[in-house]
C-alpha cells in the first residue's frame, strides 16, 4: 500500500499514466501489442526520449535549452557528411558525438561562465547550429552505409535492443551523477541559486556540466535518428526542441527548476510518440491531424500540472473527506 | 542633459548598434543607404515591431511571461486575413484591420487563461498554443493555401507619405502614442509594470493581477494579429507558417531594446530600435550573397555577442 502511494505521488506519475491508457488505447486500435510494435516504436522515438533527457537535465537546475533540435542536426549532418568523405560509421559516428559534446559545452560556457539568460544565449546558439548544419550540408540527402542501421535496429549482447542501450547509457550516466555529491548541488541550485551559491555550490561549472550532459544527450540523439533513416537532412531535429521541454513538464518537471526528475522527461517524451503514433494510426484526415495533436498536447500539460498542484489536491482530498 | 542621459540609458547598445550597422552595410555594399533600402528596412522593421510590442507587453507582465504564439498567430491572421471579403475592397480591408486583432487576441486570452486560471508556465502554454493554433491554420485552409491579397492591403507598402511608405508612418505614430498613453500614462500601464514588477506587493495595493496579466496576454495576441494582416500585405503572398521566425525575433527584439525577461521593465520603443538592429543584420548579410547557411551562422554569432555586452545576469556574489 505503501508503495502505492509512493508511486501515486511520485512527479512522474500523471505521464506514466497518460502513457499506459494511450499505449492501451493504441493496442486496441491496432489489434493487440507485439514485441515488434515495441520494437519499432522504440527505434523510432529514441531519439526524442534522448533530448528530452537532455532538457530535463537543464531545466531541473532552472534553465532550459531550446538548441538541442539544432544540435541533432549538426551531429545527422556530421555523421552524414564524414562517411562521404570516407571515414568509417563508427568514426563518423564518434566525430557527431564530438562536435555535439562541443556545442553542449558552448552553451554551458554561455551560459553558466557568461551568465546569459538560458532561453535567449541558447536561442541563438540554435541559430548558430543550425547556420552550420545548413552550411555543411545545403539540401537534404546523402547516405550512410546500412551496415549502421543494420545495427542499431538490432540487438546488443544477444537480445537488449540497440536504442534501448543508448537511452541506457544516459540514464546511467545520470543516475551515476545523483549519487555523487552533484546531484544534491544540481536540486539545490534549481530550487534556489542564491542559497546554492552562499552554501558554496559551483554554480557556474554546474551549468556548463548540465548543458554539456545535454549536449551529450542530443550527440546520442543525433545517432539514434541518423542510423534510423540513415540520411542526411539540416533540420531533421528542427521540430524536437519545443516538442522536449512539453515532454519534460507533462513528465512532472517544474520549469522553475529543481522538482521532477529524468524519468518524467522519458515518461513525458513516450507519451507524446505514442500520442503521434495514435493519431497517424486513426485513420484521420492528414490536415486535422496537428490540430487534434495540440488539443490533446494542451489538455496532457494541463492535467499533469493540475495533478501535481498541491493546493487542488488538499481541496480534493477535504470535499472527499467531507462527505465521509 | 540630464533628462537626455535618463531616457538613452536603456537605448544606447540598440542606438549604436544601429549606426554600426549602417556604416558597416554603406562599407560592404554600395547603394546600402539608398532612399529604396532604408524604406524597404524600415518596413520590415515596422511589421516586427509590432510583434515586438505586444511581446514586450507580455514580458513586462513579469511571472516569467513570454510569448512564444507569436509567430503562428500571424501565420495564421496571414491567412485568414485577406479571405475576408464583402464586395467592396475598401470595406474589407477596414474590416480585416479589427478581424485579425480579434482572432490574435482570441488567442492571447487562451495563453492567458491557461498561465494565470490553469497554472501552466508561460513558456509551455503559449508553444503549445502554437501548436494549435499552426494545427487549426492547417485544418482550415486544408494544406493548401490560396490567398487573393487585395490591392488596398498590398497599399499599405505601396503607398507613399512624402519620402516614406505609409505603415513605417503610421506603425512610428502607434507605437509613440502607445508608448506614452498606453504604457506610461494610462492606468493600466502603471498596473502591469507594478503586477511585473512585484506581484504580492500589486495584489496587496487591490491590483487585480491576475486580469491585468491576462489582459496582457489578449494585448500581445492582438498586436500579433494585426502584425500578421501587415506581413501578408507586405509580402504580397501567404504561405502555411510564413511567420514562424518571427517568435524568437520579436523576444530578441525586446530583449536588444533593454527589456529584462524577469519582468517589471521595459519600453515599446525599445523594441523597436532592437527590431532595427535585427532587421539590418539580416538585411546586410542578404546583400552580401552568403549561403543561407553561413548566414544563419553568422546571425547566430552576433546574436550571442549583443547578449554578452547587453544582457548578462548580475554576479552573484555582491
Amino acid at each position: 500500500m505503501n508503495k502505492v502511494k509512493k508511486l501515486i505521488s511520485w512527479n512522474a506519475f500523471p505521464a506514466l499514466l497518460l502513457f499506459v491508457i494511450f499505449l492501451g488505447i493504441n493496442g486496441i486500435m491496432t489489434g493487440g501489442l507485439s514485441v515488434s510494435f515495441f520494437r519499432s516504436f522504440i527505434s523510432t522515438n529514441a531519439g526524442a526520449i534522448c533530448v528530452a533527457i537532455g532538457v530535463t537535465a537543464t531545466i531541473l537546475v532552472a534553465g532550459t535549452d531550446i538548441s538541442l533540435g539544432s544540435i541533432v542536426s549538426l551531429v545527422n549532418v556530421v555523421i552524414v557528411t564524414a562517411f562521404e568523405k570516407g571515414f568509417s560509421v563508427p568514426q563518423a559516428a564518434t566525430l557527431g558525438l564530438l562536435s555535439a559534446l562541443l556545442c553542449g559545452m558552448f552553451n554551458g560556457f554561455i551560459v553558466g561562465v557568461m551568465r546569459i539568460n538560458p532561453l535567449l544565449a541558447t536561442f541563438a546558439t540554435s541559430t548558430a547550429f543550425a547556420g552550420i548544419a545548413l552550411w555543411i550540408l545545403p539540401y537534404p540527402g546523402g547516405y550512410i552505409d546500412f551496415s549502421f542501421g543494420d545495427w542499431y535496429l538490432g540487438n546488443m549482447f544477444g537480445f537488449i535492443p540497440t536504442p534501448v542501450i543508448l537511452i541506457g547509457i544516459l540514464v546511467i550516466l545520470w543516475i551515476l551523477v545523483m549519487k555523487l555529491p552533484m546531484g544534491l548541488h544540481i536540486y539545490a541550485l534549481g530550487k534556489d541559486v542564491k542559497k546554492a551559491y552562499a552554501s558554496g555550490i559551483n554554480v557556474a561549472a554546474l551549468r556548463f556540466f548540465v548543458h554539456t550532459f545535454a549536449g551529450l544527450a542530443a550527440g546520442i540523439a543525433g545517432i539514434c535518428i541518423s542510423a534510423n533513416i540513415c540520411a542526411g537532412s539540416p533540420t531533421v531535429g528542427s521540430t524536437m526542441s519545443m516538442n522536449s521541454i512539453a515532454a519534460a513538464v507533462i513528465g512532472g518537471v517544474s520549469l522553475n527548476g529543481g522538482i521532477g526528475g529524468i524519468w518524467g522527461g522519458i515518461f513525458g517524451a513516450s507519451f507524446l510518440s505514442i500520442l503521434i503514433s495514435i493519431v497517424v494510426s486513426a485513420n484521420l484526415s492528414s490536415v486535422v491531424q496537428s490540430f487534434i495533436q495540440g488539443l490533446i498536447l494542451l489538455i496532457g500539460v494541463t492535467v499533469s500540472i493540475a495533478a501535481a498542484d498541491k493546493e487542488l489536491k488538499t481541496k480534493i482530498k477535504r470535499a472527499i473527506g467531507g462527505k465521509r | 542633459m540630464k533628462i537626455l542621459k535618463k531616457i538613452n540609458n536603456p537605448y544606447l547598445p540598440a542606438i549604436i548598434g544601429t549606426i554600426a550597422l549602417l556604416i558597416l552595410g554603406q562599407f560592404l555594399s554600395a547603394g546600402f543607404l539608398s532612399m529604396n533600402n532604408i524604406s524597404s528596412i524600415l518596413m520590415t522593421t515596422s511589421i516586427l515591431t509590432l510583434a515586438s510590442i505586444g511581446q514586450a507587453a507580455v514580458i513586462i507582465s513579469g511571472d516569467s511571461g513570454l510569448d512564444m504564439s507569436v509567430g503562428a498567430i500571424m501565420s495564421m491572421t496571414a491567412l485568414f486575413g485577406p479571405m475576408i471579403n464583402v464586395g467592396s475592397g475598401v470595406l474589407s480591408f477596414i474590416l480585416m484591420i479589427p478581424a485579425t486583432l480579434l482572432m490574435g487576441a482570441i488567442v492571447g486570452a487562451i495563453n492567458g487563461l491557461g498561465v494565470q486560471v490553469l497554472k501552466v508556465v508561460p513558456l509551455v502554454m503559449t508553444l503549445i498554443m502554437s501548436n494549435v493554433v499552426n494545427g487549426f491554420s492547417i485544418m482550415v485552409t486544408k494544406g493548401q493555401p490560396s490567398v487573393m491579397v487585395g490591392k488596398e492591403l498590398q497599399g499599405i507598402s505601396k503607398t507613399l507619405v512624402g519620402p516614406f511608405r505609409i505603415l513605417p508612418t503610421v506603425v512610428i505614430v502607434v507605437l509613440i502614442l502607445l508608448e506614452v498613453f498606453f504604457l506610461r500614462k494610462s492606468r493600466y500601464g502603471r498596473k502591469l509594470f507594478l503586477a511585473g514588477n512585484n506581484r504580492n506587493a500589486a495584489n496587496l495595493c487591490g491590483i487585480n493581477s491576475k486580469k491585468v496579466i491576462v489582459l496582457a496576454y489578449i494585448f500581445g495576441g492582438a498586436m500579433a494579429g494585426f502584425a500578421g494582416l501587415m506581413l501578408v500585405g507586405y509580402a504580397g503572398t501567404a504561405q502555411m507558417n510564413m511567420a514562424s521566425s518571427y517568435t524568437m525575433l520579436s523576444i530578441a527584439a525586446v530583449v536588444i531594446g533593454g527589456t529584462k525577461l524577469t519582468g517589471g521593465k521595459g519600453t515599446f520603443i525599445g523594441g523597436a530600435l532592437g527590431s532595427l538592429v535585427l532587421v539590418l543584420i539580416t538585411n546586410i548579410l542578404q546583400a552580401l550573397n552568403m549561403a543561407a547557411g553561413l548566414r544563419s551562422l553568422i546571425q547566430g554569432i552576433i546574436l550571442i555577442v549583443i547578449l554578452m555586452m547587453n544582457s548578462r545576469a548580475p554576479k552573484l556574489r555582491q
